[in-house]
């Protein structure tokens, strides 16, 4: 997964298309983490996330064929496995309905009320608190986190990925957060910042 | 212009609002102080959320791949570190003084039978009883933990199978340590013949147990049909359909019975449960007598106190000292001799009849307690109350523990209902095999020490199921995350609410086993997933709107 390690990438691409077996296995080792971590936020904690990786790396050589030698393979996973696990929670109750709120309508007066931001997230014990707090958002809140934060999309492509339209995944993400400082706030987490 | 809400303000610093949007805002942010303190601690907190979920990944799961073998390397490294240490304890035990080994588990069993059948003795019993079961949880949780660091440390120099293998070798080195103690026979038919002589321990399981011979220490005999004939020096404990004690015992009776027939001289005290026991007129207790059972008769004598208890009582023998009687229906015929008191508990008047003739030295006082017929278990309040508080502290003292040296050992709650169907039916299946297992194992002679700590093992494990319920029930109750020092608030209130509901005549019985399935099943799934390496997440706060 390091930078230092990526040189050899078409090569591996290759190998694997050509069907050597020792290539793929590389090509696992290397991004099964990845896509681990990415399933694993998706998911939440359950029992599906082995499940999942295995499935994105199975339809990996499945479409070795079609794959670009010359491209990183991270993308096309990471890909993959998003639109894996939000189909695995639409399956579970996802609905798009859900998805789709209605933007806010005079919210705004009432956001005094509201948990400020997070100030800070340090030490282990917190990123740990924030790992708990992010498994125990609603799946729609959580999904919309994990495609901002761990997957670095735009508003656009997130509504892409969900099926809904900018302004709802605009509204969703905001919702997330206010959910997940609510979260941390239940949880006694880290001292909020009032006014700085 | 009114002040921005927080949606417009992410919008604006994702940079994901339209241009005329975007203008409007940094115009109103010019003039606003307040809102450009709200979009710097929005764009601080999302840094602040991209780095954490950064740090989140970069802790995240390693593929799925060599789990299995990790879990089951984990199973056996524990297993071995358990093996090892009871093995160390049995050896322990052997060599302690006597004082100390009376601690051990000959008065572990007396106790359970005290805890039963005397119930004045209830307090210091539970004291001993659950300190004991403390003891065990605890060197269970850290064998587990040594297991667990050794597998850490197993795979960092590359060779945990060599280190897997060295502790398995070590732990079943130790195994013949417990076994060495006792001489155990098993069998369809199982005798100890009268020209035998066994120096120590001997036990015999089987249909039919008869034994005939003279063994110098303790005996423990089960099966169908039991006869003690023999002479024993030391305690002796039976459990059967059909109990006959003929022999001489120097030590205690510990007997449990369906019909339970005592002609011997015992040297010490009597504990008799069973649905009919009987003291024949040869039969002589120079101790107490602690009896229990549907139908009791007191033919021959007891050298001091009796505590008995039956629906139907008959007395004819003799009592050194004081007769306590419970009883529904009761005769104390006029053959009778009690050197002290009687002190009899019956639910109407007239429920114990004394004979005539009956010689009674001190004073006779039968008091009637109407409530004793709806309700047998009247005289376990207090014993409930040492039980409660005892078992609180031992369960807070594990679930400490636990998590102050294993915090990946205390379960994380459950994501939604189904997970706890999972639980239950992964509990309820362990609830179920592991003894067969045990069983089966115990068949071959080698594999009878390896069944009774696997046994043991077991029993801790259901213990500490019980604790893992109760603190997850605990932090469902109080609605907490998983944070640390909180886990004694938890324990504490998840343990007292399963244990009030536990007294609950039929419904306690049925939440019991249900926390005791949950319990195993969470833990079950607990250990496979901290092996797995997923961090277990608390899923508590998950309110779907």
């Amino acid at each position: 997964m390091d930078a230092g390690d990526k040189g050899d990438e078409p090569e591996l691409v290759r190998s694997a298309q050509a069907g050597d077996p020792r290539a793929f296995e590389v090509l696992y080792a290397r991004h099964a983490r990845r896509v681990a971590g990415l399933c694993r936020r998706l998911l939440g904690p359950c029992p599906e996330v082995e499940e999942a990786v295995n499935e994105v790396f199975l339809r990996m050589s499945r479409s070795l064929p079609a794959l670009e030698a010359g491209r990183p393979v991270a993308p096309w996973l990471l890909a993959t496995a998003s639109h894996h696990c939000l189909n695995l929670l639409r399956r579970r109750g996802l609905e798009r309905a859900h998805l789709a709120e209605p933007p806010p309508e005079g919210e705004c007066t009432a956001a005094a009320a509201e948990p400020a931001p997070l100030a800070r997230v340090e030490g282990r014990e917190q990123v740990e608190q924030l790992e708990r707090a992010l498994d125990a958002l609603a799946d729609r809140h959580r999904v919309v986190l994990v495609l901002r934060y761990q997957r670095e999309l735009s508003y656009q492509q997130i509504a892409g990925e969900l099926g809904v339209t900018k302004q709802n995944a605009a509204v969703l993400l905001h919702r997330a957060k206010r959910a997940l400082r609510g979260a941390m706030v239940a949880a006694g987490g880290p001292a909020l910042e009032d006014e700085p | 212009m009114s002040c921005l809400d927080e949606l417009t303000l992410l919008t604006f610093a994702d940079g994901e609002l339209d241009p005329a949007g975007a203008a409007e805002v940094e115009h109103h942010l010019g003039t606003c102080a307040a809102c450009r303190t709200s979009l710097a601690a929005l764009r601080a907190e999302d840094a602040l959320l991209a780095e954490a979920v950064r740090r989140i990944q970069a802790d995240a799961v390693a593929p799925a791949r060599p789990a299995a073998q990790d879990g089951l390397l984990t199973l056996l490294l524990g297993s071995a570190a358990a093996l090892l240490s009871s093995a160390l304890l049995g050896e322990a035990a052997a060599r302690a003084p006597s004082w100390l080994r009376s601690l051990g588990t000959g008065t572990a069993v007396s106790l359970a039978f005290d805890g039963l059948f005397s119930l004045e003795d209830g307090g210091t019993a539970m004291i001993t009883y659950s300190l004991g079961i403390a003891t065990a949880a605890a060197a269970t949780l850290l064998a587990l933990l040594v297991a667990t660091r050794a597998l850490r440390w197993g795979s960092a120099s590359r060779s945990p199978s060599l280190l897997a293998l060295l502790v398995l070798l070590a732990g079943v080195a130790g195994v013949p340590a417990p076994a060495r103690a006792f001489d155990a026979r098993h069998g369809e038919v199982v005798t100890l013949g009268p020209e035998e002589t066994v120096e120590g321990r001997v036990v015999l399981t089987g249909q039919r147990v008869t034994l005939a011979g003279k063994v110098h220490g303790d005996a423990v005999a089960a099966g169908r049909h039991v006869v003690i004939r023999g002479t024993v020096s030391g305690d002796l404990y039976v459990a059967g359909e059909d109990v006959e004690l003929l022999g001489a015992v120097e030590g205690n009776v510990h007997a449990v019975g369906g019909t339970l027939r005592l002609e011997s001289r015992v040297g010490r005290s009597a504990w008799l449960a069973g649905r009919q026991v009987t003291l024949t007129p040869e039969a002589t207790v120079a101790g107490d007598l602690a009896g229990g059972a549907e139908q009791l008769r007191i033919e021959g004598a007891v050298g001091r106190d009796a505590d008995v208890g039956g629906r139907e009582l008959y007395v004819s023998g003799s009592v050194g000292r004081h007769l306590a009687a419970w009883t529904e229906g009761g005769l104390v015929d006029r053959t009778a001799r009690i050197g002290g008191d009687l002190h009899g508990r019956v639910p109407r008047d007239g429920a114990l009849r004394i004979a005539d003739g009956a010689a009674i030295t001190g004073a006779r006082d039968v008091t009637v307690h109407p409530e004793m017929a709806a309700e047998h278990h009247e005289g376990r309040a207090g014993w409930n109350l040492f039980r409660g508080f005892f078992g609180l502290l031992a369960a807070l003292l594990v679930a400490v523990v636990a998590h102050r040296f294993a915090p990946g050992a205390v379960p994380a709650p459950p994501s939604d209902a189904a997970e706890v169907g999972r639980w239950m039916g992964i509990g309820f299946i362990l609830l179920v095999t592991v003894p067969a297992a045990c069983l089966f194992v115990a068949l071959t002679l080698f594999g009878i020490p390896l069944a009774l700590i696997t046994f043991a093992a077991y029993l801790a494990a259901c213990y500490l199921a019980s604790v893992a319920v109760a603190v997850l029930l605990g932090r469902r109750i109080l609605r907490q995350g998983a944070g640390a020092g909180r886990v004694l608030g938890a324990t504490a209130v998840g343990w007292l609410v399963l244990f009030v509901v536990g007294l609950v005549p039929v419904l306690g019985a049925a939440v019991r086993f249900l926390a005791l399935l949950i319990g195993l099943g969470a833990l079950y799934a607990t250990v496979r997933a901290s092996r797995r390496g997923v961090a277990s997440a608390g899923s508590l706060l998950r309110s779907d709107p």
